[in-house]
């Protein structure tokens, strides 16, 4: 099972808004190639593996890709738009 | 110890101990690595009992309750005041 811990693995500092960049990042979030696909694809495809060193290893990549989602988007992304540019579609 | 050293030394020791833990999967003979993860496993349980005794358990279901029911507590992780400043990082909002 997986166990939350209530700190974060590694702690971002935002500097200075940048809404383009917010716009790649929200993409590498949740987009086609984003780490959400790529967190439920190593953790599905561990199950197929044949050694169990690619066992371990794709449970805890799977694992630890998944710790980005414990930022909070809506906090993330309104410090990165702070508050100024209204979020658009892609 | 204040909070936010403590906490920065436990997310230090801790993702070492990640980083290792994915290297010693596909070289599970090599000593050093082995040696490391283990010393840094045994730091990183000393930092996080004396956080945990000051500032509260940091999980629900594994760390002591103390008196009283702490998990609750804010602040939260994914708010900006749960987290320690990085050195030189100043506000350039």
């Amino acid at each position: 099972m997986w166990i939350y811990e209530k700190k974060l693995e590694y702690p971002i500092k935002i500097k200075k808004t940048n809404p383009r960049l917010a716009k790649v990042i929200i993409t590498q979030y949740g987009g086609p190639d984003g780490e959400l696909g790529a967190a439920l694809r190593y953790l599905s495809q561990r199950f197929t593996m044949v050694t169990p060193q690619a066992k371990a290893t794709l449970n805890d990549i799977g694992t630890s890709v998944s710790e980005m989602f414990r930022l909070s988007p809506p906090s993330f992304f309104e410090a990165l738009y702070h508050r100024i540019a209204p979020f658009e579609g892609q | 110890m204040e909070r936010d050293e403590l906490l920065k030394d436990l997310t230090i020791l801790d993702f070492m101990a990640v980083d290792l833990g994915l290297f010693l999967n596909t070289h599970e003979n090599d000593r050093e690595a082995l040696l490391t993860y283990n010393s840094i496993i045994e730091r990183a349980d000393r930092v996080r009992q004396t956080y945990e005794k000051m500032y509260g358990p940091l999980c629900s279901f594994r760390s002591y309750g103390g008196d009283y029911w702490r998990w609750p507590e804010e602040p939260w992780p994914w708010e900006e005041e749960f987290n320690f400043e990085f050195s030189g990082g100043g506000e350039e909002r």
